[in-house]
Protein backbone atom coordinates (compact mmCIF):
# COMPACT_ATOMS: atom_id res chain seq x y z
CA UNK A 1 0.00 0.00 0.00
CA UNK A 2 1.22 3.31 -0.95
CA UNK A 3 1.20 4.82 2.93
CA UNK A 4 3.96 2.96 4.18
CA UNK A 5 6.38 3.66 1.58
CA UNK A 6 8.70 6.31 2.95
CA UNK A 7 8.82 10.05 2.09
CA UNK A 8 11.01 10.61 -1.44
CA UNK A 9 13.69 13.05 -1.30
CA UNK A 10 12.13 14.63 -4.37
CA UNK A 11 9.54 17.05 -3.67
CA UNK A 12 5.58 16.03 -3.81
CA UNK A 13 4.16 17.96 -7.21
CA UNK A 14 0.71 16.49 -6.68
CA UNK A 15 -1.11 15.38 -2.96
CA UNK A 16 -4.24 13.92 -3.05
CA UNK A 17 -5.11 13.13 0.53
CA UNK A 18 -8.19 11.22 1.81
CA UNK A 19 -9.94 12.68 -0.98
CA UNK A 20 -13.89 12.34 -1.14
CA UNK A 21 -15.50 13.15 -4.93
CA UNK A 22 -19.10 13.03 -5.02
CA UNK A 23 -21.88 14.59 -7.61
CA UNK A 24 -25.36 14.40 -8.75
CA UNK A 25 -26.49 12.20 -11.26
CA UNK A 26 -30.48 12.65 -12.50
CA UNK A 27 -31.23 13.75 -8.37
CA UNK A 28 -28.86 10.57 -7.50
CA UNK A 29 -26.00 11.37 -5.45
CA UNK A 30 -22.87 9.71 -6.61
CA UNK A 31 -19.48 8.60 -5.03
CA UNK A 32 -17.46 9.22 -7.24
CA UNK A 33 -13.92 8.30 -5.53
CA UNK A 34 -13.61 7.86 -1.75
CA UNK A 35 -10.46 8.04 1.21
CA UNK A 36 -8.28 8.61 -1.86
CA UNK A 37 -4.52 9.22 -1.08
CA UNK A 38 -1.96 9.55 -3.81
CA UNK A 39 1.44 11.44 -4.23
CA UNK A 40 3.30 12.11 -7.56
CA UNK A 41 6.95 13.16 -7.10
CA UNK A 42 8.57 16.18 -8.81
CA UNK A 43 9.24 14.44 -12.58
CA UNK A 44 7.66 11.26 -12.11
CA UNK A 45 5.14 10.06 -15.25
CA UNK A 46 1.98 8.58 -13.27
CA UNK A 47 -0.20 6.10 -14.90
CA UNK A 48 -3.78 5.69 -13.28
CA UNK A 49 -5.82 2.86 -14.41
CA UNK A 50 -9.30 1.05 -13.80
CA UNK A 51 -12.73 0.43 -14.81
CA UNK A 52 -14.92 2.67 -16.68
CA UNK A 53 -16.57 4.92 -14.00
CA UNK A 54 -14.32 3.77 -11.16
CA UNK A 55 -13.94 7.54 -11.04
CA UNK A 56 -10.23 7.79 -12.46
CA UNK A 57 -11.42 10.98 -15.07
CA UNK A 58 -13.06 12.87 -12.24
CA UNK A 59 -10.07 12.68 -9.69
CA UNK A 60 -7.98 13.83 -12.82
CA UNK A 61 -10.65 16.85 -13.12
CA UNK A 62 -10.63 17.49 -9.36
CA UNK A 63 -7.04 17.98 -10.01
CA UNK A 64 -7.52 20.58 -12.22
CA UNK A 65 -9.66 22.22 -9.58
CA UNK A 66 -12.43 22.02 -12.22
CA UNK A 67 -15.00 19.73 -9.54
CA UNK A 68 -14.50 20.06 -6.15
CA UNK A 69 -13.62 17.87 -2.99
CA UNK A 70 -16.48 16.68 -0.89
CA UNK A 71 -13.52 16.23 1.73
CA UNK A 72 -9.86 15.49 2.04
CA UNK A 73 -7.60 17.54 0.04
CA UNK A 74 -5.67 18.11 -3.09
CA UNK A 75 -2.49 19.50 -3.55
CA UNK A 76 -0.24 20.76 -6.56
CA UNK A 77 2.87 22.44 -5.86
CA UNK A 78 2.40 22.82 -2.75
CA UNK A 79 -0.39 24.99 -3.43
CA UNK A 80 -4.25 23.65 -2.25
CA UNK A 81 -6.25 23.20 -4.67
CA UNK A 82 -9.34 25.27 -5.55
CA UNK A 83 -9.72 26.10 -9.28
CA UNK A 84 -7.43 25.43 -12.37
CA UNK A 85 -4.40 27.38 -12.36
CA UNK A 86 -1.11 27.99 -14.53
CA UNK A 87 0.39 25.34 -12.87
CA UNK A 88 -1.74 22.68 -14.01
CA UNK A 89 -2.83 21.64 -17.96
CA UNK A 90 -5.14 19.52 -18.88
CA UNK A 91 -5.24 17.70 -22.07
CA UNK A 92 -8.93 16.70 -22.99
CA UNK A 93 -9.84 12.93 -23.65
CA UNK A 94 -11.71 14.07 -26.60
CA UNK A 95 -9.54 16.77 -28.13
CA UNK A 96 -11.55 20.21 -27.30
CA UNK A 97 -9.59 22.42 -30.06
CA UNK A 98 -11.85 25.67 -31.47
CA UNK A 99 -13.09 24.32 -34.74
CA UNK A 100 -12.85 28.31 -35.72
CA UNK A 101 -9.14 28.29 -35.02
CA UNK A 102 -6.36 26.81 -37.33
CA UNK A 103 -3.71 24.50 -35.48
CA UNK A 104 -1.33 27.40 -34.34
CA UNK A 105 -4.83 29.48 -32.98
CA UNK A 106 -5.32 26.50 -31.30
CA UNK A 107 -2.23 26.43 -29.14
CA UNK A 108 -2.08 29.71 -28.60
CA UNK A 109 -5.35 30.35 -26.56
CA UNK A 110 -4.23 29.51 -23.48
CA UNK A 111 -1.21 32.22 -23.99
CA UNK A 112 -3.65 34.57 -25.11
CA UNK A 113 -6.28 33.88 -21.88
CA UNK A 114 -2.71 35.06 -19.96
CA UNK A 115 -2.01 37.94 -21.57
CA UNK A 116 0.87 36.78 -23.83
CA UNK A 117 1.84 39.85 -26.55
CA UNK A 118 0.27 38.28 -29.44
CA UNK A 119 3.93 37.85 -31.18
CA UNK A 120 5.46 36.17 -28.54
CA UNK A 121 2.48 33.41 -28.14
CA UNK A 122 2.75 33.04 -32.01
CA UNK A 123 6.31 32.01 -31.46
CA UNK A 124 6.12 29.97 -28.54
CA UNK A 125 2.86 28.20 -30.08
CA UNK A 126 4.99 27.71 -33.22
CA UNK A 127 7.63 26.05 -31.25
CA UNK A 128 5.06 23.75 -29.74
CA UNK A 129 3.69 23.10 -33.05
CA UNK A 130 7.19 21.91 -34.63
CA UNK A 131 7.89 19.57 -31.17
CA UNK A 132 4.41 17.95 -31.79
CA UNK A 133 5.75 17.61 -35.53
CA UNK A 134 3.02 19.08 -36.88
CA UNK A 135 4.81 22.14 -39.31
CA UNK A 136 3.32 21.53 -41.99
CA UNK A 137 -0.17 21.89 -40.45
CA UNK A 138 0.18 24.94 -38.63
CA UNK A 139 -2.43 26.75 -40.51
CA UNK A 140 -4.68 23.61 -41.05
CA UNK A 141 -8.13 23.84 -39.28
CA UNK A 142 -8.92 20.98 -36.92
CA UNK A 143 -11.91 19.12 -39.30
CA UNK A 144 -8.64 18.38 -41.33
CA UNK A 145 -7.10 17.06 -38.98
CA UNK A 146 -6.56 12.44 -38.15
CA UNK A 147 -7.38 12.15 -34.69
CA UNK A 148 -4.28 11.22 -33.51
CA UNK A 149 -3.07 14.73 -35.10
CA UNK A 150 -6.21 16.50 -32.84
CA UNK A 151 -4.77 14.79 -29.77
CA UNK A 152 -1.03 16.61 -30.95
CA UNK A 153 -2.78 19.39 -31.15
CA UNK A 154 -4.36 19.10 -27.46
CA UNK A 155 -0.87 18.17 -26.04
CA UNK A 156 0.65 20.85 -27.29
CA UNK A 157 -2.19 23.48 -26.40
CA UNK A 158 -0.90 21.95 -22.66
CA UNK A 159 2.83 21.89 -23.06
CA UNK A 160 2.74 25.54 -24.35
CA UNK A 161 1.96 26.98 -20.98
CA UNK A 162 4.96 25.27 -19.50
CA UNK A 163 2.56 23.54 -16.50
CA UNK A 164 4.20 22.05 -13.45
CA UNK A 165 2.09 18.98 -13.91
CA UNK A 166 0.63 18.01 -17.11
CA UNK A 167 -2.55 16.21 -16.39
CA UNK A 168 -4.01 13.63 -19.39
CA UNK A 169 -7.30 11.86 -19.54
CA UNK A 170 -7.39 9.26 -21.88
CA UNK A 171 -6.01 11.18 -24.55
CA UNK A 172 -5.70 8.00 -26.94
CA UNK A 173 -8.58 6.69 -26.27
CA UNK A 174 -10.46 7.17 -29.64
CA UNK A 175 -7.80 6.46 -31.58
CA UNK A 176 -6.98 3.57 -33.77
CA UNK A 177 -4.75 0.79 -32.25
CA UNK A 178 -2.36 1.49 -34.90
CA UNK A 179 -1.96 5.47 -33.94
CA UNK A 180 -2.56 4.93 -30.81
CA UNK A 181 0.65 3.03 -30.29
CA UNK A 182 2.75 5.64 -32.36
CA UNK A 183 1.39 8.60 -30.11
CA UNK A 184 2.47 6.67 -27.20
CA UNK A 185 5.94 6.66 -28.49
CA UNK A 186 5.63 10.38 -29.68
CA UNK A 187 4.08 11.49 -25.91
CA UNK A 188 7.66 9.73 -24.19
CA UNK A 189 9.92 11.35 -26.66
CA UNK A 190 8.19 14.69 -25.98
CA UNK A 191 7.92 14.13 -22.45
CA UNK A 192 11.44 13.15 -22.57
CA UNK A 193 12.93 16.66 -23.33
CA UNK A 194 11.75 18.31 -19.93
CA UNK A 195 10.07 15.29 -17.82
CA UNK A 196 7.67 17.67 -16.76
CA UNK A 197 5.52 15.64 -13.71
CA UNK A 198 2.56 13.73 -15.45
CA UNK A 199 -0.63 12.17 -14.37
CA UNK A 200 -1.87 9.84 -17.23
CA UNK A 201 -5.42 8.10 -16.78
CA UNK A 202 -6.11 5.64 -19.30
CA UNK A 203 -7.74 1.91 -19.01
CA UNK A 204 -4.92 0.34 -21.46
CA UNK A 205 -3.07 -1.40 -18.84
CA UNK A 206 0.21 -1.81 -21.64
CA UNK A 207 -0.29 2.26 -21.96
CA UNK A 208 0.23 2.60 -18.34
CA UNK A 209 2.74 0.25 -18.38
CA UNK A 210 4.71 1.82 -21.19
CA UNK A 211 4.50 5.54 -20.14
CA UNK A 212 4.20 5.61 -16.34
CA UNK A 213 7.10 5.30 -13.54
CA UNK A 214 4.25 3.87 -11.52
CA UNK A 215 0.93 2.53 -12.31
CA UNK A 216 -1.99 3.43 -9.24
CA UNK A 217 -4.85 0.75 -9.78
CA UNK A 218 -8.34 1.94 -8.78
CA UNK A 219 -10.90 0.65 -7.90
CA UNK A 220 -14.37 1.28 -9.05
CA UNK A 221 -17.80 2.98 -7.60
CA UNK A 222 -16.34 4.15 -5.09
CA UNK A 223 -12.71 4.71 -6.90
CA UNK A 224 -10.32 3.76 -4.03
CA UNK A 225 -6.57 3.18 -4.76
CA UNK A 226 -6.36 -0.50 -4.88
CA UNK A 227 -2.33 -1.15 -5.32
CA UNK A 228 0.35 0.60 -6.98
CA UNK A 229 3.14 -0.38 -9.37
CA UNK A 230 6.45 0.87 -9.76
CA UNK A 231 7.57 0.28 -13.87
CA UNK A 232 10.97 -0.73 -13.53
CA UNK A 233 12.13 -0.41 -17.52
CA UNK A 234 15.00 1.70 -18.00
CA UNK A 235 14.47 4.85 -20.01
CA UNK A 236 14.31 6.34 -22.95
CA UNK A 237 11.68 3.66 -23.91
CA UNK A 238 10.73 2.39 -27.48
CA UNK A 239 7.72 0.11 -28.29
CA UNK A 240 9.79 -2.99 -28.67
CA UNK A 241 9.97 -3.12 -24.65
CA UNK A 242 6.14 -3.86 -25.49
CA UNK A 243 7.06 -7.25 -26.15
CA UNK A 244 9.23 -8.35 -23.37
CA UNK A 245 9.04 -10.50 -20.83
CA UNK A 246 9.09 -7.94 -18.07
CA UNK A 247 6.57 -6.18 -19.48
CA UNK A 248 4.17 -9.14 -20.23
CA UNK A 249 4.95 -9.90 -16.44
CA UNK A 250 3.43 -6.44 -15.38
CA UNK A 251 0.54 -6.99 -17.80
CA UNK A 252 -0.58 -9.97 -15.71
CA UNK A 253 0.30 -8.55 -12.53
CA UNK A 254 -2.09 -5.51 -13.10
CA UNK A 255 -4.64 -7.44 -14.87
CA UNK A 256 -5.09 -10.26 -12.00
CA UNK A 257 -4.87 -7.03 -9.49
CA UNK A 258 -7.71 -5.64 -11.75
CA UNK A 259 -9.26 -8.81 -11.97
CA UNK A 260 -9.52 -10.23 -8.48
CA UNK A 261 -10.68 -6.26 -7.06
CA UNK A 262 -12.38 -4.68 -9.46
CA UNK A 263 -15.36 -6.32 -9.55
CA UNK A 264 -17.89 -7.31 -12.94
CA UNK A 265 -14.50 -8.13 -15.15
CA UNK A 266 -15.67 -11.23 -16.40
CA UNK A 267 -13.81 -11.31 -19.70
CA UNK A 268 -10.57 -10.46 -18.06
CA UNK A 269 -7.75 -13.17 -17.68
CA UNK A 270 -7.31 -13.90 -13.49
CA UNK A 271 -4.00 -14.63 -12.99
CA UNK A 272 -1.51 -14.41 -10.27
CA UNK A 273 0.93 -12.21 -9.87
CA UNK A 274 4.09 -13.88 -11.69
CA UNK A 275 7.03 -11.27 -10.55
CA UNK A 276 7.11 -9.59 -6.98
CA UNK A 277 9.54 -7.07 -8.46
CA UNK A 278 6.75 -5.85 -9.99
CA UNK A 279 5.23 -4.90 -6.77
CA UNK A 280 6.53 -2.56 -5.11
CA UNK B 1 5.60 -0.10 -36.96
CA UNK B 2 8.64 0.57 -34.35
CA UNK B 3 9.80 4.13 -32.73
CA UNK B 4 12.05 5.54 -35.09
CA UNK B 5 9.95 6.72 -37.72
CA UNK B 6 9.85 10.31 -39.16
CA UNK B 7 7.56 12.54 -36.19
CA UNK B 8 5.19 13.32 -39.10
CA UNK B 9 4.24 9.95 -39.82
CA UNK B 10 3.00 9.17 -36.66
CA UNK B 11 -0.57 9.87 -36.10
CA UNK B 12 -1.09 10.08 -39.68
CA UNK B 13 -3.82 7.49 -41.24
CA UNK B 14 -2.22 6.64 -44.71
CA UNK B 15 -2.64 9.10 -47.59
CA UNK B 16 -3.82 12.15 -45.69
CA UNK B 17 -0.97 14.12 -45.80
CA UNK B 18 -1.89 14.50 -49.41
CA UNK B 19 -4.97 14.98 -49.04
CA UNK B 20 -6.07 18.75 -49.76
CA UNK B 21 -4.80 19.00 -52.85
CA UNK B 22 -6.65 16.01 -54.06
CA UNK B 23 -10.31 16.91 -52.45
CA UNK B 24 -9.79 20.49 -54.28
CA UNK B 25 -9.67 18.79 -57.80
CA UNK B 26 -12.71 16.24 -57.13
CA UNK B 27 -14.96 19.70 -55.74
CA UNK B 28 -13.89 21.27 -58.94
CA UNK B 29 -14.49 18.78 -61.24
CA UNK B 30 -18.26 17.99 -60.34
CA UNK B 31 -18.69 21.61 -60.05
CA UNK B 32 -17.99 22.57 -63.88
CA UNK B 33 -21.67 21.42 -65.03
CA UNK B 34 -23.47 22.64 -62.03
CA UNK B 35 -25.58 25.16 -63.63
CA UNK B 36 -26.47 23.63 -67.54
CA UNK B 37 -29.83 22.43 -66.05
CA UNK B 38 -30.98 25.77 -64.12
CA UNK B 39 -29.91 28.29 -66.77
CA UNK B 40 -32.04 25.79 -69.51
CA UNK B 41 -34.98 26.11 -66.93
CA UNK B 42 -34.73 29.74 -66.35
CA UNK B 43 -34.44 30.14 -70.33
CA UNK B 44 -37.39 27.67 -70.91
CA UNK B 45 -39.63 29.43 -68.27
CA UNK B 46 -39.08 33.27 -69.34
CA UNK B 47 -39.75 32.06 -73.24
CA UNK B 48 -42.63 30.22 -72.37
CA UNK B 49 -44.08 33.32 -71.02
CA UNK B 50 -43.05 34.99 -73.76
CA UNK B 51 -45.00 33.08 -76.69
CA UNK B 52 -47.68 32.47 -74.22
CA UNK B 53 -48.46 36.31 -73.73
CA UNK B 54 -47.76 36.63 -77.75
CA UNK B 55 -50.72 34.05 -78.51
CA UNK B 56 -53.58 36.31 -76.86
CA UNK B 57 -54.73 33.94 -75.47
CA UNK B 58 -54.80 35.81 -72.13
CA UNK B 59 -55.29 39.96 -72.14
CA UNK B 60 -52.43 41.69 -72.09
CA UNK B 61 -53.43 43.66 -69.24
CA UNK B 62 -53.07 39.63 -66.92
CA UNK B 63 -50.24 39.18 -68.35
CA UNK B 64 -48.07 41.58 -70.71
CA UNK B 65 -45.26 40.33 -73.06
CA UNK B 66 -41.53 39.98 -71.19
CA UNK B 67 -40.22 42.06 -74.47
CA UNK B 68 -42.34 45.10 -73.16
CA UNK B 69 -41.53 44.38 -69.86
CA UNK B 70 -37.68 44.24 -70.26
CA UNK B 71 -38.18 47.59 -72.29
CA UNK B 72 -39.84 49.57 -69.53
CA UNK B 73 -37.16 47.86 -67.36
CA UNK B 74 -34.53 49.68 -69.32
CA UNK B 75 -36.10 52.90 -69.76
CA UNK B 76 -36.49 53.15 -65.83
CA UNK B 77 -33.18 52.16 -65.54
CA UNK B 78 -31.20 54.67 -68.38
CA UNK B 79 -34.06 57.61 -67.23
CA UNK B 80 -32.71 57.17 -63.68
CA UNK B 81 -35.85 57.30 -62.13
CA UNK B 82 -35.59 53.67 -60.33
CA UNK B 83 -32.44 54.18 -59.10
CA UNK B 84 -33.91 57.70 -57.27
CA UNK B 85 -36.71 54.99 -55.40
CA UNK B 86 -34.03 52.27 -55.43
CA UNK B 87 -31.46 54.64 -53.06
CA UNK B 88 -34.47 55.78 -51.40
CA UNK B 89 -36.12 51.74 -50.24
CA UNK B 90 -32.45 51.38 -49.55
CA UNK B 91 -31.85 53.89 -47.10
CA UNK B 92 -34.82 52.96 -45.55
CA UNK B 93 -33.60 48.86 -45.64
CA UNK B 94 -30.01 49.75 -44.92
CA UNK B 95 -30.82 52.01 -41.81
CA UNK B 96 -33.26 49.66 -40.79
CA UNK B 97 -31.29 46.04 -41.01
CA UNK B 98 -27.97 47.59 -39.76
CA UNK B 99 -30.32 48.82 -36.43
CA UNK B 100 -31.76 45.26 -36.07
CA UNK B 101 -28.50 43.74 -36.37
CA UNK B 102 -26.99 45.87 -33.83
CA UNK B 103 -29.83 45.60 -31.26
CA UNK B 104 -30.66 41.82 -32.22
CA UNK B 105 -27.14 40.59 -31.79
CA UNK B 106 -26.17 42.76 -28.36
CA UNK B 107 -29.80 41.54 -27.00
CA UNK B 108 -29.93 38.44 -27.95
CA UNK B 109 -26.09 37.66 -26.79
CA UNK B 110 -27.82 38.98 -23.65
CA UNK B 111 -30.66 36.71 -23.69
CA UNK B 112 -28.01 33.69 -24.80
CA UNK B 113 -25.84 34.04 -21.40
CA UNK B 114 -28.21 35.14 -18.87
CA UNK B 115 -31.17 33.60 -17.66
CA UNK B 116 -32.41 36.37 -16.20
CA UNK B 117 -32.56 38.56 -19.10
CA UNK B 118 -33.97 36.19 -20.86
CA UNK B 119 -36.77 35.36 -18.13
CA UNK B 120 -37.43 39.57 -18.69
CA UNK B 121 -37.70 39.50 -22.23
CA UNK B 122 -38.86 36.44 -23.53
CA UNK B 123 -41.81 36.66 -23.24
CA UNK B 124 -41.91 40.33 -25.11
CA UNK B 125 -39.60 38.64 -27.72
CA UNK B 126 -42.22 35.87 -28.49
CA UNK B 127 -45.07 37.73 -28.45
CA UNK B 128 -43.60 40.00 -30.75
CA UNK B 129 -42.04 37.45 -32.82
CA UNK B 130 -45.48 35.97 -33.36
CA UNK B 131 -47.24 39.36 -34.74
CA UNK B 132 -47.47 39.71 -38.50
CA UNK B 133 -45.11 42.84 -38.78
CA UNK B 134 -47.40 44.26 -40.84
CA UNK B 135 -49.77 44.80 -38.29
CA UNK B 136 -47.94 47.75 -36.96
CA UNK B 137 -47.34 49.58 -40.41
CA UNK B 138 -50.64 52.02 -40.03
CA UNK B 139 -49.12 52.69 -36.09
CA UNK B 140 -45.73 53.49 -37.41
CA UNK B 141 -46.86 55.89 -39.85
CA UNK B 142 -48.96 57.62 -37.43
CA UNK B 143 -45.89 57.80 -35.34
CA UNK B 144 -43.03 58.81 -37.51
CA UNK B 145 -45.19 59.95 -40.68
CA UNK B 146 -45.17 58.70 -44.31
CA UNK B 147 -41.07 59.19 -45.27
CA UNK B 148 -38.56 57.31 -44.61
CA UNK B 149 -38.20 56.76 -40.92
CA UNK B 150 -41.57 55.06 -40.59
CA UNK B 151 -40.45 52.30 -43.19
CA UNK B 152 -37.32 52.54 -41.54
CA UNK B 153 -38.71 51.19 -38.16
CA UNK B 154 -40.84 48.54 -39.86
CA UNK B 155 -37.59 46.93 -41.53
CA UNK B 156 -36.33 46.94 -37.92
CA UNK B 157 -38.86 45.02 -36.14
CA UNK B 158 -39.11 42.90 -39.25
CA UNK B 159 -35.52 41.56 -39.36
CA UNK B 160 -34.71 42.37 -35.74
CA UNK B 161 -36.67 38.98 -33.76
CA UNK B 162 -35.17 36.58 -35.87
CA UNK B 163 -31.48 37.90 -35.47
CA UNK B 164 -32.09 38.42 -32.19
CA UNK B 165 -33.63 34.57 -31.41
CA UNK B 166 -30.91 32.83 -33.17
CA UNK B 167 -28.49 34.45 -31.81
CA UNK B 168 -29.82 34.18 -28.60
CA UNK B 169 -29.88 30.10 -29.23
CA UNK B 170 -26.55 30.54 -30.69
CA UNK B 171 -25.13 31.97 -27.35
CA UNK B 172 -26.93 29.16 -25.32
CA UNK B 173 -26.00 26.13 -27.26
CA UNK B 174 -22.24 26.97 -26.83
CA UNK B 175 -20.48 23.63 -26.66
CA UNK B 176 -19.99 22.89 -22.65
CA UNK B 177 -17.18 20.73 -23.59
CA UNK B 178 -15.39 23.80 -24.91
CA UNK B 179 -16.55 26.07 -21.97
CA UNK B 180 -15.20 23.44 -19.66
CA UNK B 181 -11.79 24.07 -21.78
CA UNK B 182 -11.72 27.49 -21.09
CA UNK B 183 -12.31 26.76 -17.72
CA UNK B 184 -9.32 24.54 -17.24
CA UNK B 185 -7.09 27.11 -18.95
CA UNK B 186 -8.32 30.15 -16.65
CA UNK B 187 -9.27 31.83 -19.86
CA UNK B 188 -10.69 34.94 -18.62
CA UNK B 189 -14.68 35.72 -19.25
CA UNK B 190 -14.47 38.27 -21.78
CA UNK B 191 -11.88 36.29 -23.89
CA UNK B 192 -14.27 33.10 -23.51
CA UNK B 193 -16.70 35.38 -25.11
CA UNK B 194 -14.54 36.64 -27.94
CA UNK B 195 -12.70 33.60 -28.53
CA UNK B 196 -15.24 30.42 -27.92
CA UNK B 197 -19.05 31.61 -27.55
CA UNK B 198 -19.27 34.25 -30.50
CA UNK B 199 -17.57 32.00 -33.09
CA UNK B 200 -19.86 29.61 -32.14
CA UNK B 201 -22.67 31.28 -32.09
CA UNK B 202 -21.84 32.97 -35.93
CA UNK B 203 -23.52 29.89 -37.76
CA UNK B 204 -26.63 30.91 -36.12
CA UNK B 205 -26.58 35.13 -36.25
CA UNK B 206 -26.04 34.58 -40.27
CA UNK B 207 -29.24 32.11 -40.49
CA UNK B 208 -31.09 34.76 -37.84
CA UNK B 209 -29.82 37.30 -40.69
CA UNK B 210 -31.01 35.70 -43.87
CA UNK B 211 -34.26 35.45 -42.26
CA UNK B 212 -34.37 38.47 -41.57
CA UNK B 213 -33.64 40.38 -44.45
CA UNK B 214 -36.21 38.52 -46.31
CA UNK B 215 -38.55 39.76 -42.81
CA UNK B 216 -37.00 42.79 -44.24
CA UNK B 217 -37.83 43.09 -47.62
CA UNK B 218 -41.60 42.59 -47.31
CA UNK B 219 -41.71 44.89 -44.62
CA UNK B 220 -40.01 47.51 -46.87
CA UNK B 221 -42.51 46.74 -49.96
CA UNK B 222 -45.94 46.64 -47.97
CA UNK B 223 -45.16 49.65 -45.71
CA UNK B 224 -44.20 51.67 -48.94
CA UNK B 225 -47.56 50.43 -50.37
CA UNK B 226 -49.36 51.21 -47.45
CA UNK B 227 -48.15 54.66 -46.97
CA UNK B 228 -45.31 56.75 -48.64
CA UNK B 229 -43.74 59.26 -51.02
CA UNK B 230 -41.62 57.33 -52.89
CA UNK B 231 -39.32 53.93 -53.27
CA UNK B 232 -40.11 50.55 -54.95
CA UNK B 233 -43.40 49.94 -52.61
CA UNK B 234 -44.52 53.44 -53.69
CA UNK B 235 -43.66 52.74 -57.20
CA UNK B 236 -45.65 49.12 -57.42
CA UNK B 237 -48.44 50.53 -56.05
CA UNK B 238 -48.55 53.78 -58.05
CA UNK B 239 -48.12 51.33 -61.34
CA UNK B 240 -51.09 48.73 -59.82
CA UNK B 241 -53.44 51.81 -59.40
CA UNK B 242 -52.97 53.04 -63.03
CA UNK B 243 -53.43 48.94 -64.69
CA UNK B 244 -49.11 49.44 -65.61
CA UNK B 245 -49.20 45.65 -65.74
CA UNK B 246 -45.77 46.03 -67.69
CA UNK B 247 -44.63 47.87 -64.76
CA UNK B 248 -45.57 45.97 -62.24
CA UNK B 249 -43.78 43.30 -63.55
CA UNK B 250 -40.42 45.17 -64.12
CA UNK B 251 -40.72 46.53 -60.45
CA UNK B 252 -41.13 42.65 -59.61
CA UNK B 253 -38.01 41.52 -61.78
CA UNK B 254 -36.20 44.08 -59.61
CA UNK B 255 -37.08 43.03 -56.32
CA UNK B 256 -36.11 39.74 -57.29
CA UNK B 257 -32.92 40.56 -58.39
CA UNK B 258 -32.30 42.45 -55.16
CA UNK B 259 -33.48 40.10 -52.80
CA UNK B 260 -31.30 37.06 -55.20
CA UNK B 261 -27.93 39.49 -54.20
CA UNK B 262 -29.28 40.20 -50.86
CA UNK B 263 -29.47 36.52 -49.47
CA UNK B 264 -26.46 35.25 -52.25
CA UNK B 265 -24.73 38.18 -50.05
CA UNK B 266 -25.51 36.40 -46.57
CA UNK B 267 -24.92 33.04 -47.88
CA UNK B 268 -21.27 34.15 -49.09
CA UNK B 269 -20.51 35.87 -45.43
CA UNK B 270 -21.61 32.23 -43.98
CA UNK B 271 -19.21 30.80 -45.91
CA UNK B 272 -16.45 33.06 -45.02
CA UNK B 273 -17.17 32.97 -41.37
CA UNK B 274 -17.51 29.32 -41.39
CA UNK B 275 -14.56 28.64 -43.44
CA UNK B 276 -13.33 25.90 -40.65
CA UNK B 277 -16.41 23.90 -41.90
CA UNK B 278 -15.00 23.33 -44.97
CA UNK B 279 -13.78 20.19 -46.33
Amino acid sequence: MPDDRAVDDRAQKVIVQDVVIRYERAGFAVTAVEGLSLSVRDGEFVAVVGQSGCGKSTLLKAIDGLIPVASGYIEVDGRRVTRPGPAKAMVFQDGRLLPWRTVLGNIMLPLEGRGVPKAEARERAMALVERVGLTRFAKAFPNQLSGGMQQRVNLARALVVNPQVLLLDEPFAALDAQTREYMQQELLNIWERDRVTAVFVTHQIDEAIFLADRVLVLSSSPGRLRREFVIDIPRPRQLAVKRTPQFHAYEDAIWSEIGAFGGDTSGAPVQPVISSGAVA
Amino acid sequence: MTAGLPAEAAGLPAGLAGTPSNVTVLARRRGAPRFTLQFISVVGGLSAWQLFAMSGIVPPLFLPKLSDVLIDLWNLLSSGKLNQHLLASGIEFGGGMLAALIVGIVVGIGMGASSRIDKLLVWWVSALDATPRIAFAPLLIIWFGIGLESKMVLVFISGLFPILLSTASGVRTTSRELLEMAHSFSIPRLMQFRAIILPGAVPFIITGVRLGITRGLIGIVVGEMIASTQGIGWMLSNATDTFNMVRVFALIIVLAAVGVSLTTLARWLERRFDSWRAI
